[in-house]
Parts: structure tokens; C-alpha cells; sequence
């Protein structure tokens, strides 16, 4: 592929699956990824515990091992030294993008209103930290996932124009992540602007090296600050 | 600036259930895959090994046998092309008598 085609913040490997999916029973199976995870924050079912966190992770990743037959490597690949700086920039990304999102946001009006009905009480033990890194990976798993569905179906509409499929394949995939918080905030606005594209450094890793095992380290990471900021 | 999150979480009034049967099937379909992954790795390290080695071979023997059949002998474009001017110094460096045996055992 020309070089031309990737952007300059970008590792010279392609995204896997976006060029090759065509209708098939494996498009099927690793679509579930994404329906299965829109179907359980949706559907009117409630997981006992700590469950919710693991089955949430398992709907994301089976479908994607089916799909594969096992093939990690897709997505998840060995992290290198030169990957901590990635981190990083990332983590600073994040706080800088959310300050400035909730600046704006405030001018504008739009403020978090947490749905009272859904507020819950979280115990800092060892149980939730697993629980929260595993459905940090079911989150990106899903996210990476929308992301090169959305990135297949752009590159057909835009003529194959790589540059700009990852444009709008990026934003698309913030847009469905925030919506996903919709339970969660009563404020819609809140969840596309703050969750979803205030999310987008916790995307970079990925999209920067193609290993979601940065995205999912950002992630957690970014979570684990915000707790200790809150708790401490 | 609003430090708070909360994670995705499901419809408000939801019907609760124990997923415990789920996530034991879950858990072992993915042990299995990291299994097979482990395999599969390991299997693919031994191949690539020897694919890496027969490709050497055909290789160095390919360019051996392009350097006797398609070198124009008679004709001054050979000494003006640089990638068989390369492989002509790097047949000099070749003792005659190697030579020779690489020419015999073509000829068997």
C-alpha cells in the first residue's frame, strides 16, 4: 500500500478484516461482536454482581475468536518499548480532550446529570479492579470492532479512500461508544460529546500502532486515575 | 473539570439473572482458543524455520542458474546493466575451480 494512504501519526501496518469483508458467515459471526454488546446494555436483562462486567467481555470476544479461530494476533500483538511513549501522550490526550469537551460543554449547557436510578456505590477491592479490566477489554473489543465495520463500509462508499473511511470510521465509532452510555446519563448530548468523542485518545493507541492491548492499558489506566482522583 | 465516569450499564428496571452459566461456558470456550492459539504459535515457529531455509536454497540456486542462461555473452547490454554487473563481480570472487563443480553438477 502507498504510504500516502496512512496517515503520519500512523505505524505502517493496516487495519486487519475492512478490505476483505464481503457477506459471509464469518461477517456474521464477527459482527456479533458489536450486536451482542448493544444487545446486553440494552436489553431489559440485569446480571447479578460482578457478572454483568464478565459476561459484557465474553459477548465481545467470543464472537471475534469464532470468527478468527483463535487468531489473537488480529488484534492483540506484543507490546514494544517504543509503545510506553504511545501510552503516554495518550493518557495526557485523554485529561486535555476531556478538559477542553467539558469547557465547551458547560458554555453550551450541557452537564453530566447522572440518572439518579442508575447511580451505584462502588467498593475499591481486587474483585473490581479484575472486573473493571475485563470489561475495559470487552469495551474496546467492541469499539475496535464497530470501528472496522464502519471503516469496510466507508472504504466502499469513499472509493477506497483510506485517509478518509478512517476519518469517518472514528467518529462514527465515538458516536455509537457515547450512545452506549445513554443509560447511565440522562443528558444524550453528555454521552456523545464527553463519553464518546472525549474518548478519542483512548482510541489513538490503536488506531496509531493496531494493538488494542495499548487501547485497553489507556483505558484502564485513565479509569484507575479518575477512581483515586475521586477516592483518594 | 468532571472527573466523574460511569461505566455502560443496562436498561434501569431490568430483570435480574444469574449469568453463572454463562460465563462458565464463556470461560471455557476462550481457554480454549488461547490453547489453540498457543498451539498454533509454537506449530507455526518449527514451519516457518524450514520454509525459511527451502526458500534460501531455491533462491541462491535460482540465481546460479540465471547467471549462465540469461547473460548475453556477445553483446554489450549485459556489461551496461548494473544487477548483472554485480553478479559478475561477485562471480569473480568465486574460485575457477568452485566454478567448475557448480557447472558439472548442472550438467549431471
Amino acid at each position: 500500500m502507498d504510504n500516502n494512504e496512512y496517515f503520519d501519526f500512523e505505524e505502517k501496518e493496516d487495519f486487519p478484516f475492512y478490505k476483505n469483508l464481503s457477506f459471509s458467515t464469518n461477517t456474521i459471526v464477527l459482527a456479533l461482536s458489536v450486536i451482542l454488546f448493544i444487545l446486553l446494555v440494552f436489553l431489559p436483562i440485569h446480571f447479578q454482581g460482578y457478572q454483568q462486567q464478565i459476561i459484557f467481555c465474553l459477548a465481545a470476544l467470543i464472537p471475534f475468536l469464532v470468527a478468527t479461530n483463535g487468531n489473537w494476533g488480529y488484534l492483540f500483538k506484543k507490546p514494544k518499548m517504543r509503545d510506553i511513549k504511545t501510552v503516554i501522550i495518550a493518557l495526557i490526550g485523554i485529561f486535555v480532550t476531556l478538559f477542553i469537551i467539558t469547557i465547551i460543554s458547560m458554555l453550551l449547557g450541557i452537564s453530566a446529570m447522572i440518572d439518579s436510578g442508575n447511580s451505584y456505590t462502588i467498593t475499591l477491592n481486587l474483585i473490581f479492579f479484575i472486573t473493571e479490566f475485563i470489561q475495559i477489554i470487552g469495551e474496546e473489543i467492541f469499539k475496535i470492532m464497530s470501528f472496522i465495520f464502519i471503516m469496510a463500509i466507508s472504504y466502499r462508499l469513499t472509493k477506497h479512500n483510506r485517509k478518509h473511511s478512517l476519518i469517518i470510521a472514528t467518529f462514527s465509532t465515538l458516536l455509537l461508544f457515547g450512545l452506549m452510555h445513554v443509560n447511565s446519563y440522562s443528558s444524550i448530548l453528555y454521552c456523545i460529546f464527553v463519553m464518546g468523542f472525549g474518548s478519542i485518545m483512548e482510541l489513538y493507541p490503536y488506531l496509531k500502532t493496531k494493538n488494542i492491548l495499548l487501547a485497553i492499558i489507556v483505558h484502564f489506566l485513565y479509569n484507575l486515575i479518575v477512581l483515586l482522583i475521586n477516592y483518594v | 473539570m468532571n472527573l466523574n465516569f460511569i461505566l455502560p450499564l443496562q436498561t434501569p428496571g431490568t430483570t435480574m439473572v444469574d449469568g453463572s452459566v454463562i460465563i462458565v461456558i464463556g470461560a471455557i470456550i476462550v481457554a480454549y482458543y488461547v490453547y489453540k492459539h498457543l498451539k498454533n504459535r509454537n506449530d507455526n515457529h518449527v514451519g516457518a524455520m524450514v520454509e525459511n531455509q527451502n526458500s534460501n536454497v531455491l533462491e541462491n540456486k535460482f540465481e546460479q542458474r540465471n547467471t549462465d542462461f540469461v547473460r548475453p555473452k556477445t553483446t554489450n547490454i549485459y556489461h551496461k546493466s548494473v544487477n548483472h554487473q554485480k553478479q559478475e563481480v561477485h562471480e569473480e570472487e568465486i574460485p575457477v575451480e568452485e566454478k567448475q563443480v557448480v557447472i558439472n553438477q548442472r550438467n549431471n
